[in-house]
């Protein structure tokens, strides 16, 4: 069985491409871009104000919990967006495959946080390296738990209830380990004290940050590409 | 192109398809006929490799369906009962966004949506049309890539009777160009005119499977229907075409010249549907 055309060779991440092309079409339609826009500006205008010695505290917990944890607050409204217009259906039966879905959505949010985070990073003189490090691992990850989360919720409020107890996880350590005085090691096992300690100007700490976040990373990436594979599936009418 | 046997599915404890068997060749174009929640699209589904645990074999283009990897949905086209698009992209940029996943190149979009009369409102947003307007919209997507295989479910549901003939024609045409079609419908005009042959599914079990005429033509004995005025009213009389002599009504119009209208009366694919299933189709 041959389509009526020629099928075109096979060219690696050419899908993969053309899905994150159009996320970053639908964030922009849907007005995530000019939010983050004015946002950067927002935050800017908020770090001007803080006084030069504090800036790269503040900047850090701005760049983690909104840039680089954006894909955990958007990535809701956007699945379940294009789950009322059921285009789950057309996807999951077509030859994009569930991992292309997530990473699809992850690339462009991530692209986004990293245009906000570094502006944000420059003016509160901070490491560039390390926080664009820390905004595409974290991001990535936010991004990838968020789907987790969207994928086995059936509402938006549903979505924003199983989510808290994910931020209340990734943030509040953080926080304790970003405005404590505590460096040991043992804190960079927790992905967003890693994001952290990136953003700061001590790199002894970044490659030990970097694997950390690596390692979460890869840890989570097959939980998530899973959970759209059965999300999919459930479209079927399946009960998992 | 594919065989099914034996196959039989259950969303719970329940059954809900089985021991459904039959055989699809290439080039034909298949209808399944049934009510709602009869197990048409759930067997479309088992097809298309949305739904993977299932008893029996359904293999497709040789491959069991269950074991199809991405690159089946190259070479299929699916139409699902509602529409699947997204709703703040144009029409044209709907159907862009969908043909640049496949590895076919696409066809032309434009000729696409002139021939289901989409052309003019081509850069409105898909949310913006209407329900017969997203139908044809769903229907030329799955089309783009130009595949072998289409599974149609309902794809004249919303339509206006100008645009369902549309639609049917290019279905006919895809069939001309050598494609194969599984159709789901409800619809008995689109079963007859569009099936090579019709399966009857209900409650999950195929009853019946051959070509319109034959199904038609099983039951050989038509009627007789007569019209005739009483009291100022048309009336009507219907009689086995074998009894026309034994009706008396019928014997003592024609004696008085009263008969307005006969005709024999052949059986429809719905009136064949009911008698085989028991069951009346919208």
């Amino acid at each position: 069985m041959k389509n009526a055309q020629a099928t075109a060779p096979r060219v690696p991440g050419r899908r993969l491409w053309r899905l994150a092309l159009g996320e970053l079409g639908f964030a922009a339609r849907y007005g995530i871009i000019p939010l983050y826009g004015l946002l950067t500006v927002v935050y800017l205008l908020m770090l001007s104000v803080t006084p030069p010695q504090s800036r790269g505290t503040a900047g850090g917990v701005i760049i983690l919990t909104d840039p680089a944890a954006m894909g955990l607050f958007f990535m809701g409204a956007m699945v379940l967006l294009e789950k009322s217009q059921q285009v789950h259906c057309a996807l999951a039966a077509s030859p994009v495959r569930p991992w292309e879905y997530a990473v699809g959505k992850a690339v462009p949010l991530t692209a986004v946080g990293l245009c906000v985070a570094l502006p944000l990073a420059a003016f509160a003189q901070m490491p560039l390296w390390g926080v664009a490090l820390a905004t595409v691992l974290g991001s990535f990850l936010f991004s990838m738990l968020g789907i987790l989360v969207a994928t086995n919720s059936d509402s938006l409020n549903r979505f924003l209830i199983y989510s808290i107890p994910v931020e209340i996880v990734a943030f509040v350590p953080a926080m304790f380990y970003w405005f404590g005085s505590s460096r040991s090691p043992l804190w960079l096992l927790h992905p967003c004290a890693a994001a952290l300690a990136l953003m700061t100007r001590d790199t002894g700490l970044w490659l030990w940050a970097t694997l950390s976040l690596l390692v979460w990373n890869i840890a989570v990436f097959p939980l998530c590409r899973r959970a759209v594979e059965r999300y999919f599936i459930r479209l079927g009418g399946v009960r998992l | 192109m594919i065989s099914v046997r034996d196959l039989s599915f259950s969303y719970t404890r329940a059954p809900f398809l089985h021991d459904i068997s039959f055989e699809v060749g290439d080039g034909e174009i298949l209808g399944f006929l049934g009510p709602s929640g009869a197990g048409k699209s759930t067997l479309q589904k088992i097809l298309i490799g949305m739904l993977k645990h299932y008893g029996g074999s359904a293999v497709v283009d040789g491959r069991e369906a269950r074991l199809q990897g991405g690159d089946y949905y190259e070479r299929i086209g699916i139409v699902f009962e509602f529409p699947t698009l997204y709703e703040k992209l144009t029409a044209r940029q709907n159907l862009r966004f969908f043909s640049s996943l496949y590895r076919t190149p696409p066809r032309d979009i434009d000729a696409m949506l002139e021939a289901v009369g989409l052309l003019p409102s081509a850069d409105q947003k898909a949310g913006e049309y209407s329900k017969g307007m997203k139908s044809r919209l769903n229907f030329i997507k799955a089309l783009l890539h130009n595949p072998a295989l289409l599974f149609l479910d309902e794809p004249t549901s919303g339509l206006d009777p100008t645009n369902a003939q549309v639609i049917k024609q290019m279905i006919l045409t895809e069939r001309a160009k050598g494609k194969t079609v599984l159709l789901t419908t409800h619809n008995m005009q689109d079963a007859t005119e569009l099936c090579d042959r019709v399966a009857f599914i209900v409650d999950g079990e195929l009853r019946a499977l051959d070509t319109p005429r034959n199904l038609i033509l099983r039951k050989a004995v038509s009627e007789v229907a007569y019209t005739y005025l009483e009291d100022g009213r048309e009336r009507e009389g219907v009689c086995d075409i074998r009894a026309t002599r034994d009706d008396a009504l019928l014997n003592r119009l024609i004696a008085e010249n009263r008969l307005q209208t006969i005709h024999s009366r052949e059986q429809t694919l719905g009136d064949v549907f009911m008698d085989i299933t028991g069951r009346v189709l919208s």
